[in-house]
């Protein structure tokens, strides 16, 4: 799950197969997954007011871990985010779309893709220079 | 609530245990909530909590702000 999928939660502009996708992590039918760079930035939302919702940074924490998986990060996921980015930010450059021309992965995005192609499995996300490298590697992404 | 004979509940393996329907109904436990577990002060009884956790994010900044606009400002922040 992306960092995305979570402010949309928050502003209650979730799509109807995210919300769907988001119910499913919650009962526990899919498991969710985040990585070190997703929880960072969680937390950097919520310091600049966007999760007000939750009342203190360690119920941030708490909610992270009681609801989703970490993934670990190692030299090999670190590899494979650095060529996603790199190659990434090429097919940015060059999208028939203009509005992404401008746009670039941030090192979050690109770990995201990473473990999705290493993982195999699908990105909630509705960031679209995520969406639109990580369809371009191949990768299903529920939004 | 009277505790009678019928709630008591097996401990299995990991300490798992099965939460009666009854209690969840009353404290409108599902699928998917959290709840904390703790000893209570005289360390004699587990005392379950319901947790919201979800319900804290979920339409917590209903339309306040557009999230393209927050996820871009991180990305920007990395841009050389």
């Amino acid at each position: 799950m992306d960092t995305y999928a979570f402010l949309a939660a928050a502003t209650d502009s979730l799509t109807p197969a995210a919300a769907a996708a988001l119910m499913d992590i919650k009962s526990g039918r899919v498991r969710g997954v985040i990585h070190y760079l997703v929880a960072y930035e969680v937390f950097y939302h919520w310091r600049r007011g966007r999760l007000p919702g939750f009342a203190a940074e360690g119920e941030v924490g708490e909610y992270l871990k009681t609801a989703f998986a970490s993934l670990g990060l190692n030299h090999e996921v670190a590899g494979q985010a650095a060529r996603v980015k790199a190659e990434g930010d090429s097919m940015l450059e060059e999208a028939k779309d203009p509005s992404l021309r401008s746009r670039r992965l941030s090192s979050c995005d690109a770990t995201t893709i990473a473990l999705g192609k290493l993982f195999r499995v699908p990105i909630l996300s509705g960031d679209k220079d995520l969406i639109y490298v990580a369809r371009a590697f191949d990768l299903e992404v529920v939004w | 609530m009277t505790m009678k004979k019928s709630d008591c509940v097996t401990v299995r393996k990991k300490g798992v245990i099965v939460l009666p329907k009854k209690v969840r109904e009353q404290l409108t436990i599902s699928e998917g909530d959290l709840v904390r577990v703790s000893v209570d002060d005289r360390g004699k009884k587990v005392v379950l909590s319901k947790v919201d956790l979800w319900g804290k994010l979920m339409g917590c900044a209903k339309k306040s702000y557009d999230p393209d606009e927050a996820e871009v400002e991180l990305d920007r922040g990395e841009a050389p």
